[in-house]
């Protein structure tokens, strides 16, 4: 059951993310993304972690891709303009990229499983994944990368005010 | 704890069923007299030039980005404000430092003129 | 595990059948009030008291023609309706209407499910649903649609920023995001009467409001400037379905507030007998409806400026500096 539900989640992610390669239409890519991070979020809930499948729909779901959505329709992109030239060098980088990508996600598949059961038992992970738990741990030992980031958060902003501010 | 989302997963399949149950039907079962006029792009009568779509105003986007931003940090406050009677004074504090950082940069928007309409 | 999935499924099917019923009905409370607001009777020829008007309303939009205007994106623009109304009904699942009774032996929960993250789910769906008003706006290729799209979208993303907010002070008090834990910690006193707490409870009032576009926040639609805005392209059931998932968007708010501030299925001081909780949810939800109706019969829409400085510049200070202040009261006086 729970396979079966991961795999359906992760079906619709890959299917998102061909779609977001496939079509030619900006918005329609955007939204195939969409569907990639809504199913995450379900892959996410079905390894126990509450919190970070809603903060997954609201923060990347919602928020993030809601502003890619937004630009799009903003600037009014049409049927991809801008990649107009067949084999532009930034192409074969990413290809190489991507490449190397995939060795790295295939290397823990070259370990062998030995079939005992590690610490992290369903009830660990519920225990891990609640709310309290990330906030114990948020607010205890791992309280200086909290308040960093939220001056890493501030230099977004400020960034992003000057990128768009410059020709006004 | 899983077994509570199960309701939600035959919630969202009947929402959907009748969300696009719904709009295939309303193809089939209404008239269908097509017409030039008729398929035209709704405007004020006169013949519409083609491309409704143009560029807006840059404004737009700086607020969606100021969302994003303070979204992200909102999101770090729950789990603060779920604990927040265990953590107490000592907690409070450290939200205080957080949300005086955060205080700076809607400041800086404010100043920067990112939240004025006109 | 089947009992379990099988007695979801009849809930789901039961609290899916009232939503819409109310959703019908709460059209009519609309038309009904604010006709009786401008010296009107509002509806009154189809049934007594225009009783059966919402029903002949859904039948006449199966039957009217479904024009999908030439240079639209198609795919799209029938997905809208559909994206916009799967979010406003799937927050339902997690409301709490009742407490549970006992039948053939069965304790049965009056609520569909009940999780941990609860709150954050309903602040999530409501992220999502803001596709359908974009796409709606943009795959009809109308300038006033797009104009109305975007426009909804800068609001309803300004005022879920604050909604999210005022909702921290909520929680710093109840500590827990469920809201069945939310609801039952307000047994003897409701949440709007603790100290301080009447003030998120206006401001999330006022942000919800704003957050489903009503008026005095109704944008999108505008009447006036923007002709009906994202959705001047729709015709019959997919026009009905923006309409649809706008009224659904209403009561759960309502129901939403009801189970944040008002105490949920709780009287407020004295405790609530059994069969009581429900009748008393259900009658604050639709005093809060009617609130909604009333509201809209007086007050004038802002303009669009005014709507967005009030809130990024007036609520959003607000609602930070009332975390500050719910802090200190509960950390340092209390």
């Amino acid at each position: 059951m729970m396979l079966a539900m991961f795999f359906l989640a992760a079906g619709v992610a890959v299917l998102g993310a061909l779609g977001v390669l496939l079509c030619r239409n900006p918005i329609h890519s955007a939204l195939g993304l969409v569907a990639t991070m809504v199913s995450l979020a379900v892959v996410y809930l079905l390894h126990h972690a509450e919190f970070i499948f809603v903060i997954q729909l609201m923060v990347y779901a919602g928020a993030v891709m809601g502003l890619i959505v937004f630009v799009i329709m903003l600037l009014d992109i049409r049927r991809e303009e801008a990649a107009s030239s067949r084999f532009a060098p930034g192409k074969v980088v990413g290809v190489g990229l991507a490449g190397l990508f995939f060795v790295a996600i295939l290397v823990p598949f070259t370990s062998r499983l030995t079939g005992r059961m590690g610490g992290m038992t369903e009830s660990a992970l519920e225990r891990i994944g609640s709310v309290q738990y990330l906030s114990d741990q948020l607010f205890g030992p791992y309280l200086l990368p909290f308040e960093i980031a939220s001056i890493l958060l501030l230099v977004g902003l400020v960034g992003a005010v000057t990128l768009a501010k410059k020709k006004l | 704890m899983l077994q509570n989302y199960i309701p939600i997963l035959i919630l969202f399949l009947l929402a959907a069923g009748f969300g696009l149950g719904v709009v295939v039907i309303s193809m089939f079962l209404g008239p269908r007299r097509p017409d030039p006029s008729k398929l035209s792009t709704y405007e004020c009568g006169m013949e519409v030039e083609p491309g409704a779509r143009q560029r807006f105003d840059v404004k737009y986007y700086l607020v969606f980005m100021a969302f994003l931003v303070f979204d992200v940090e909102v999101v770090f406050m729950y789990p603060w404000a779920v604990r927040f009677q265990k953590l107490g004074l000592f907690g409070f504090v450290e939200m205080l430092i957080f949300l005086l950082i955060l205080l700076v940069g809607y400041v800086y928007i404010w100043r920067k003129g990112v939240l004025e309409w006109e | 595990m089947l009992d379990f999935v099988i007695e979801s499924v009849i809930k789901v099917v039961v609290v899916f059948a009232v939503l819409m019923l109310f959703v019908a009905y709460t059209t009519w409370i609309e038309r009904k009030v604010l006709g009786r607001i401008q010296v009107r009777h509002g509806p009154n020829r189809v049934g007594p008291f225009g009783l059966l008007q919402p029903i002949a309303d859904g039948l006449k939009g199966f039957f009217k023609e479904d024009i999908i205007p030439s240079n639209t994106d198609r795919l799209l623009y029938a997905l809208a309706p559909a994206l916009s109304i799967i979010p406003a009904l799937l927050v339902v699942a997690v409301i709490p209407f009742g407490d549970q009774f006992t039948l053939f032996g069965r304790t049965i929960t009056m609520r569909i499910t009940d999780i941990n993250v609860g709150l954050l789910y309903i602040l999530g769906l409501a992220g999502l649903g803001e596709y359908g008003v974009m796409l709606g706006g943009w795959a009809s290729n109308n300038r006033y649609g797009l104009l109305g799209s975007l426009r909804t979208a800068a609001q309803m993303i300004s005022y879920e920023l604050a909604l999210g907010i005022t909702l921290i002070s909520v929680i710093m008090v109840s500590g827990s995001l469920s809201l069945v834990e939310i609801v039952e910690a307000q047994a003897g006193l409701w949440n709007v009467f603790k100290p301080i707490l009447w003030v998120p409870f206006i401001l999330y009032i006022i942000c919800g409001l704003a957050e489903i576009n009503r008026t005095p926040f109704d944008m999108p639609e505008a009447e006036s400037e923007l002709a009906c805005g994202f959705n001047i392209e729709y015709s019959s059931m997919k026009f009905a379905m923006f309409f649809m998932a706008e009224y659904a968007h209403a009561i759960s708010l309502a129901a939403l507030i009801t189970c944040l501030f008002l105490g949920g299925w709780n009287l407020p001081f004295v405790a609530t007998p059994g069969f009581l909780k429900l009748p008393v949810f259900l009658a604050k939800v639709f005093a809060l409806v009617f609130f909604f109706v009333w509201e809209r019969g007086t007050f004038p829409r802002l303009r669009y400026d005014q709507i967005m400085r009030f809130g990024w510049k007036v609520l959003m200070p607000i609602a930070l500096a009332n975390i500050v202040v719910v802090g200190l009261y509960y950390t340092v006086i209390a």
